[in-house]
């Protein structure tokens, strides 16, 4: 239920993709690895020329499931060159999801994150998570995440500070800083893929149980 | 005179209580009742062992400190918004962009819980003779309900109770600082009163109307067996049995029987 | 004082369970009761036991002969019959009163012209029969065992000559006894069936009863 997957978002989850080239952008919602090429009735994000003055904006998409469609609730899209788009969900039928998307001259996705692309997951049970990209294990990392028994007050609200406090991986240039981070429970960790052909975040045990390589969408 | 009298004194009627309790043997049932404010689902089992017998007369066995063994199985629904305060992942800025507040719905779960425990009873009962069908039966009938208590080990059971819900709800994301204070809260709201008072709705109907059988032969009593074609088998058939305590220098069991050829 | 005094159960017969046992033994096994050679019991059956005829020369095939006994009547100890009883019970005994019928085959000789030859005509006699006897346990564990009932003594009313009556009591002793044997009073019985008994003490015969003792 909170488990660490790119490629299967749940709530505590976060994908958020930065959109730098002008044009169209079609992307899917699914709850499992995209077998189909994208086309016109997917969804929409339209990349418009930044006005010269504008600052880079956030956009974020809910996403829900209505009739076993996931559905986001903001489609058509449009952003100007530099925005960030945010994907998440608050929905408990929605179990497990995954963005694909391509533009003009690039491909996206919460199963392959590529340049300005960030994953965050929010660890809600203790232990020490070992994750792995199953694209290319030489990128790897760990997460100790420590437990937290608040019984007071002020247990309760020291506890509420640290969740403002966030971790962060960074991989570029196929290496990963730093190996590891030191959390408790309910904080988030975000992982900032800076370039490369693709990462996936997953827990290692479910990387070595799954045993399939995840490649990026077509068009 | 009664044609066949048995007489046995409270030492050897104890033993006919232990093994007329054996033959018992386990009682299930199961049903539905309140564990505090939550609506519970168990199935019980129940034995008797033990005890000690004092003989009333005309007709009272008074069985003293039976041991009831009872064993349950329980499952209760708990909806954990009513327990856990209203918990949301804040925003987090980082990296040009800010995760949003995300707020968690705790889920409603079920707690199965089993444990197995002893209360003594004691009462009276009285004897009953009685032909049923084809045989003699002796049983003794208990009076009334006696009164359970369940005694200290309640608290036990009741720490138990919060081990299983812990363990029951500790997958849950992001409940880890909030379970200890919650599991004493509804452990609280459970209390002793509420796992007694399921404890006693369950275990009473097992004692009301609780019925041992000390006596049960074929009205056809057989004397001898058959050993041959020449020799068949040998009966004589009970007219009449009863069952009293009489009063003596010791007070006695006594059987007393009629039977024909 | 307690049935169980310094026991942990009792168990007991009256008279009059003990004859509806033997009454019960009897009638569904009368072949305890009843013997005979070819010529009355030709073969074994549940009425009856067939024996060998007595042999003797000159007897074609020998003697042929029956005995039956009524179902005996059990008086236990003290005496019941009022003073009728010619052999009443002493203490830990019982007597039992039965009628004894006694038959040969009369076999006829071949006769000066043939007449009846070799002929065997049944005579009967009956004989009033009282023995005095004493009870026997035979206890091989808890619940199981037997009691049996020996006969000591048999008494033959208004035989004459004296003789004649010391002879067919002996004899008479004999049979029973070796009757008797086939009788076995279960001592689940005597509790029927509510008592798995270890004996302690007993079998007694005492206040028309027989008694035992044990715990369980």
């Amino acid at each position: 239920m909170n488990s660490l997957d790119s490629r299967s978002l749940r709530i505590g989850d976060c994908y958020a993709q930065k959109f730098d080239i002008e044009g169209e952008v079609r992307y899917a919602l699914s709850h499992s690895y995209l077998t189909r090429a994208l086309d016109k009735d997917d969804f929409l994000i339209t990349v418009n020329k930044r006005a010269q003055k504008g600052e880079p904006a956030q956009h974020t998409v809910h996403v829900t499931s209505k009739n076993g469609e996931l559905t986001p609730d903001l489609n058509p899209l449009e952003i100007a060159s530099g925005d960030i788009v945010l994907w998440y969900t608050t929905h408990p039928s929605v179990l497990g999801f995954a963005v694909t998307g391509v533009g003009p001259k690039f491909a996206f996705g919460s199963g392959a994150l590529r340049a300005e692309g960030v994953y965050t997951h929010a660890f809600g049970v203790p232990g020490t998570f070992d994750w792995v990209n199953p694209l290319d294990p030489k990128i790897y990392g760990s997460v100790d995440v420590k437990a937290v028994d608040a019984r007071d007050a002020k247990q309760l609200k020291a506890w509420y500070a640290l969740l403002e406090k966030p971790a962060a991986f960074e991989i570029k240039d196929g290496k990963v800083s730093p190996k590891r981070v030191d959390i408790v429970v309910g904080q988030t960790v975000f992982w900032k893929v800076w370039n490369g052909d693709g990462v996936a975040i997953t827990d290692k045990r479910l990387a070595e149980a799954g045993g399939t390589v995840y490649t990026s969408a077509r068009r | 005179m009664s044609d066949i009298v048995a007489a046995a004194d409270q030492v050897a009627t104890t033993k006919l209580l232990n093994v007329a309790e054996g033959l018992l043997g386990t009682q299930t049932k199961s049903g539905s009742g309140s564990l505090g404010p939550f609506s519970a689902s168990y199935s019980a089992s129940v034995n008797f062992t033990g005890g000690s017998v004092v003989l009333t007369p005309p007709n009272v066995i008074e069985l003293a400190n039976v041991h009831l063994n009872y064993s349950v199985n329980l499952s209760f629904g708990l909806d954990l918004n009513d327990f856990l305060p209203h918990f949301c992942l804040p925003q987090i800025c980082i990296f040009g962009f800010c995760t949003p507040k995300i707020c968690i719905s705790w889920p409603t779960v079920t707690i199965p819980f089993g444990f197995s425990d002893t209360v003594d009873i004691s009462a009276d009962f009285t004897l009953n003779p009685h032909l049923q069908g084809p045989d003699w039966l002796i049983d003794i009938v208990i009076v009334g309900v006696p009164l359970l208590q369940f005694g200290a080990t309640t608290a036990s059971i009741l720490a138990a109770l919060g081990l299983a819900i812990t363990a029951a709800v500790a997958w849950i994301p992001f409940i880890g600082p909030f379970l200890a204070a919650a599991v004493i809260v509804i452990v609280a709201a459970i209390g002793i009163a509420g796992l007694t008072g399921l404890l006693g709705s369950i275990i009473t109907p097992f004692v009301s109307g609780l019925t041992f059988n000390i006596y049960k032969q074929k009205q056809h009593f057989p004397v001898l067996p058959a050993s041959g074609p020449n020799d068949p088998e040998v009966d004589i058939n009970i007219t009449a049995l009863n069952a009293t305590v009489q009063a003596s220098d010791k007070n006695e069991l006594v059987i007393a029987g009629d039977f024909t050829a | 004082m307690s049935l169980t005094k310094t026991h942990h159960v009792f168990a007991s017969a009256a008279e009059t369970g003990i004859n509806t046992f033997l009454n019960a033994i009897f009638s569904t096994r009368p072949h305890f009761l009843n013997y005979g050679s070819s010529l009355f019991v030709p073969v074994s059956t549940v009425a009856a036991t067939n024996m060998a005829t007595i042999q003797f020369p000159g007897v074609p095939g020998g003697v042929q002969w029956a005995i039956s006994f009524a179902v005996p009547t059990v008086d236990l100890f003290p005496d019941s019959s009022g003073g009728a009883s010619p052999l009443p019970p002493v203490a830990h005994t019982f007597n039992i009163h039965t009628t004894v019928v006694l038959r040969i085959g009369c076999m006829s000789g071949t006769g000066k012209d043939g007449r009846d030859g070799g002929k065997s005509t049944p005579l009967t006699t009956k004989l009033d029969a009282w023995a005095l006897g004493e009870i026997i346990p035979h206890y091989f564990g808890p619940g199981t065992g037997f009691i049996g009932f020996q006969v000591d003594k048999v008494l033959l009313p208004d035989i004459k000559p004296g003789s004649l009556e010391a002879v067919l009591e002996c004899l008479i002793k004999m049979l029973i006894s070796g009757a008797l044997q086939n009788v076995q009073l279960p001592f689940h019985a005597i509790s029927l069936g509510a008592l798995t008994l270890i004996l302690e003490e007993g079998p007694t015969i005492e206040d028309n009863q027989i008694k035992v003792w044990g715990s369980i």
